[in-house]
């Protein structure tokens, strides 16, 4: 049984312009243990997405439908707040881009964490904050009982992002999900924190999910990688395999544009136009306004995702057996 | 050749807390910024200025565009010294550099129409008739890849890469002969750096535009700029054509930026060791006199910039 | 957090010499004096010499430093108007009524309108957020006499409950300060709602239920607390401010509380009652900002302990 199982979904927001369909029938799967990278650009609905499947979407405002949204074979969909608020934190945890506004600036960091570990046992708060001393020292923090009593504006952002990723880990998750954990870190800082993120995955031999826009970090972490644009699924996925034999025009678009991968001072291979508008989406494909191969069919027919061998599908006509 | 922009020993440092607080006691706070940077930009070249936050790169750019005092040190123009020329002085002078920033949102003023934000440089300058400004605009959005409809549309009206290109067709308005560009990319998406990357190159070629790029981006940095200097706590701690940056790196803190650099061969997936700020200034490379082209100060204790090779810059502490 | 107590209560002193010179050049360059009145004029020989008893001839600084050298001895002089007593006697007289009035007002308006700012803000866009919005606009909006005139009416008209005007008992104070209390209340509420819902608007909140936190500890433990921060720093003047009664409310019910006094100090020229009445009021909004960046400085932290320290 997959860990994770989301099937068609669909979330859209209202919005005073109209409706934003943020994710257009996204269907991918998890399995115990495997971790996975959610690339994208802005307007994808990649973060939008994981959001949903943690029910984090305020309704009114968001609408969200699917035929499956699974978590360990519970069903998130149709969850009462009491089920979700049990599941998140312990079963599943998520970790967020810019932790200066993540943590509640009038506590400390030893509180927030010993907060999480609190609210999912029965464990008292000399015990709890024991627990987050040890969680900090894991995440590679040096003054560990220093830093239980700082509060978030007394440190960097790479501290902060190691002591979130300490507090997502507090109740020993089956499923971390990181939201574009490095984009707001110093470059440095960036591939120390995606370091420890997947050490920890394999001393715990927990599932993660990697939200980014960086194909760089996709490379360096996870096992397999799904591509999205436009709300939908492009191409799915092993890492290896979308990186040396993309089959989705937008994958190999992608990956061809990123900058400084040759040496010398070039002209770099781009992709003309820009993403779609999420307000009034284009019909088809996605990406068939943008894409070199494009043809009626592509602009009229959206395709679906075909599968085109082990672990591997795209959704695109022109993509060939 | 003489450099089209030249910024000599610029040093900068912020003055914390207000006037008040230092009445009552506590000595103010002071925060260098910048702490004696040097460097040229020769005609028709592109220099990078690497750094990360707080590294001072954004401050030099701001700097040298006049945009903020300078402490001490000079920022000399096609030769002209204009560090502490008065305003109106200064003002004809500001059509030789222009600057592009990082958040074109907030950059352009949501209230004029796009037409009117590129044609602004010509009403600030009292620059050629209404008829003539048109025509430049027009001339300038297709520059800049941008279809002329789109002259009375809004920034709001546009895509991130697309106010971009607006900010840059503003910026060439006045022909300047340097562009400093403050992380113009930074905050696009993949598929749109390079298109506006792209389109700095062309520009560059076809206008014989020198290009201070400040980024933190080495990647980006690598396919535009034919020398790169790299900041480090206000300082610059190594200069040299791109490639040899790239190939040959000496300083601690430049290899450290390159080794966190992820490879995009999935292949090659190596458990990577990072250096501490600690280490990294233990590891500063130690010469001897015999090793540097230029005459250094033997007898300052601490790291100075000196040079490897002709064109190679590493700040190193000397010995004997 | 020593040295930002001093510089605050510094620039109180300084507000104040500032408001009082300001004051006194004001109210000297209305025309007429004190003892221009109309219906008795007084023969030119007499007036001159009521001036000169009261320091009324001297040159405009002279009057004034005489004027702050008795301030900082606790004299504020003689009402012209009631000439049988001190300044200091007289509002220790009249602030009683008032200080009730607003006080009891704004203790009872101000809970009020924070839990209906609560409601409305962890309701939001539904119907209690509504009403809530409807009936805080409405304090705010509808005069406050027009609000007096219809409890009048109602109450003490129609249905005899409760007395029409004055203050000897009780029984007399609960129309005035129900018709005060309105205005507390709907600002109180109207804050407290933007502050609740800038707060659930920040991305802690969603990293907070991302832990897995119940709705409600969310809210009160965190939410509210951030929220406190903008609230306090607005309420604390604003109670004060309003503890000291309304001009309006005092006239419809016959409150004989200080009310009456701003006004005639100004027709009447009394300057001694002038200055004293509008000296005291500056002083208590200066306290109650004082108190309030305390206040400020000790619930968030970032004041408290000064900015990074660890890299």
């Amino acid at each position: 049984m997959q860990l994770v199982d989301i099937k068609d979904l669909r979330v859209s927001f209202r919005h005073h312009d109209g409706v934003v369909s943020a994710v257009r029938g996204v269907t991918l799967g998890l399995s115990k243990g495997e971790s996975l990278g959610i690339v994208g650009e802005s307007g994808s609905g990649k973060s939008v997405t994981f959001l949903a499947l943690m029910r984090l979407l305020q309704a009114p405002a968001a609408t969200i439908e699917a035929d499956k949204l699974e978590l360990d074979g519970s069903d998130l969909l149709n969850a009462d707040a009491k089920a979700l608020s049990d599941i998140r934190g312990s079963l599943v945890s998520m970790v967020f881009q810019d932790p200066m506004t993540s943590f509640d600036p009038l506590f400390t960091i030893g509180y927030q964490i010993s907060e999480t570990i609190q609210t999912h046992g029965n464990t008292g708060k000399k015990a709890a904050l024991a627990q987050a001393r040890e969680l900090l020292a894991k995440v590679e923090i040096k003054h560990p009982d220093r830093v239980l009593k700082q509060y978030p504006h007394q440190l960097s952002g790479g501290m902060l992002q190691r002591a979130m990723i300490a507090m997502a880990l507090s109740c020993e998750p089956r499923l971390l999900i990181a939201d574009e954990p490095t984009t707001a870190l110093d470059v440095t800082v960036q591939a120390q924190i995606l370091q420890l993120i997947t050490d920890l995955q394999q001393e715990t031999g927990m599932s993660l999910i990697i939200i980014t826009h960086d194909l760089g970090v996709i490379a360096e972490t996870v096992d397999r990688v799904v591509v999205m644009y436009g709300g939908k699924v492009m191409e799915i996925g092993d890492t290896l395999e979308i990186f040396e034999d993309p089959l989705n025009p937008y994958t190999k678009a992608l990956i061809e544009s990123i900058p400084g991968r040759e040496a010398g001072k070039r002209k770099l291979i781009e992709i003309p136009g820009s993403s779609p508008n999420a307000l009034s989406p284009p019909s088809g494909c996605p990406f068939h306004p943008r894409c070199k191969l494009a043809d009626d069919k592509c602009a009229s027919d959206a395709p679906n995702l075909s599968t085109f061998g082990k672990n591997r599908s795209a959704a695109c006509w022109k993509v060939v057996q | 050749m003489s450099p089209v922009l030249e910024l000599r020993n610029l040093r900068k440092s912020f003055g914390m807390g207000s006037g008040f607080a230092n009445f009552f006691g506590g000595a103010p706070q002071q925060v260098v910024a910048v702490d004696g940077v040097s460097l040229n930009v020769m005609p028709r070249k592109v220099l990078g200025l690497v750094g990360e936050s707080g590294s001072g790169k954004s401050t030099c750019g701001l700097m040298a565009m006049r945009l903020l005092d300078v402490t001490s040190g000079e920022i000399i123009v096609n030769g002209t010294d204009i560090t502490r020329l008065e305003p109106a002085v200064l003002k004809p002078l500001r059509k030789q550099m222009q600057i592009v920033f990082q958040d074109s949102y907030s950059s352009l003023d949501p209230m004029m129409t796009l037409s009117q934000i590129v044609a602004e440089p010509f009403v600030i300058h009292g620059m050629y008739t209404i008829q003539e400004r048109n025509e430049i605009v027009g001339d300038l959005f297709e520059k800049v890849g941008l279809d002329r409809s789109y002259r009375s549309r809004y920034p709001h009206e546009l895509s991130g890469g697309q106010r971009q290109r607006i900010s840059i067709a503003r910026a060439l308005a006045l022909k300047p002969d340097i562009l400093v560009a403050d992380e113009p990319t930074s905050a696009l998406d993949v598929s749109v750096k390079a298109q506006v990357i792209n389109l700095m190159h062309d520009l560059q070629e076809e206008m014989g535009l020198s290009i201070l790029f400040i980024s933190h981006e080495l990647n980006v940095i690598r396919s535009l700029a034919d020398e790169i200097a790299v900041m480090h706590n206000g300082r610059i701690v190594e200069q040299a054509p791109t490639e040899t940056i790239f190939k040959d790196a000496q300083h601690p803190y430049t290899k450290s930026l390159l080794n966190a650099i992820p490879s995009l061969d999935a292949r090659k997936r190596v458990r990577r060791s990072f250096m501490t700020a600690e280490e990294i200034t233990a590891n500063i490379p130690k010469v001897s006199q015999a090793d540097i082209t230029t005459t250094a100060n033997v007898s300052t204790t601490g790291p100075q910039l000196v040079n490897v090779s002709e064109d190679h810059k590493v700040e190193a502490i000397v010995e004997g | 957090m020593i040295g930002y107590v001093l510089r605050r209560l510094m620039s109180i002193c300084v507000t104040f010499f500032v408001v009082s010179v300001l004051l006194f050049v004001m109210m000297h360059a209305i025309p007429g004096g004190p003892f221009d009145a109309v219906e008795m004029p007084l023969d030119d020989a007499v007036k001159a010499k009521i001036m000169a008893r009261y320091g009324l001839d001297q040159p405009l600084y002279v009057q004034y430093l005489k004027y702050m050298w008795g301030v900082l001895h606790f004299d504020f002089g003689i009402p012209y108007q009631s000439p049988g007593e001190t300044v200091l006697e007289l509002l220790g007289r009249a602030w009683i009524p008032s200080l009730v009035l607003g006080g009891a007002g704004v203790l009872i308006g101000a809970p009020l309108g924070i839990a209906l700012g609560l409601v409305a803000a962890l309701h939001r866009n539904s119907w209690v957020d509504y009403v809530a919005s409807v009936i805080s606009t409405l304090g705010l909006t509808v005069p406050v006499f027009v609000t007096s005139m219809l409890l009048i009416l109602v109450f003490a008209v129609w249905l005899n409950w409760l007395p029409a005007s004055g203050w000897g008992e009780p029984k007399k104070w609960i129309l005035p300060i129900v018709a005060y209390a309105a205005i507390p209340m709907a600002t109180y509420a109207r804050y407290t709602r933007s502050a609740m819902l800038d707060t659930l608007n920040k991305p802690f909140v969603t990293v907070l239920r991302a832990k897995g936190l119940p709705e409600r500890k969310i809210i009160f433990q965190h939410v509210l607390r951030n929220s406190a921060i903008p609230m306090v720093t607005v309420f604390l003047p604003m109670f004060i401010g309003t503890a000291t009664g309304s001009i309006f409310v005092e006239a419809m019910f016959r409150v004989p509380g200080l009310g009456a006094y701003f006004v005639s100090s100004i027709e009447t020229r009394d300057y001694p009652l002038e200055m004293a009445l509008v000296l005291m009021i500056t002083v208590m909004f200066c306290l109650a900002y004082f108190l309030a960046d305390i206040a400020y400085a000790l619930l968030n932290p970032r004041i408290r302990l000064g900015g990074r320290s660890s890299k």
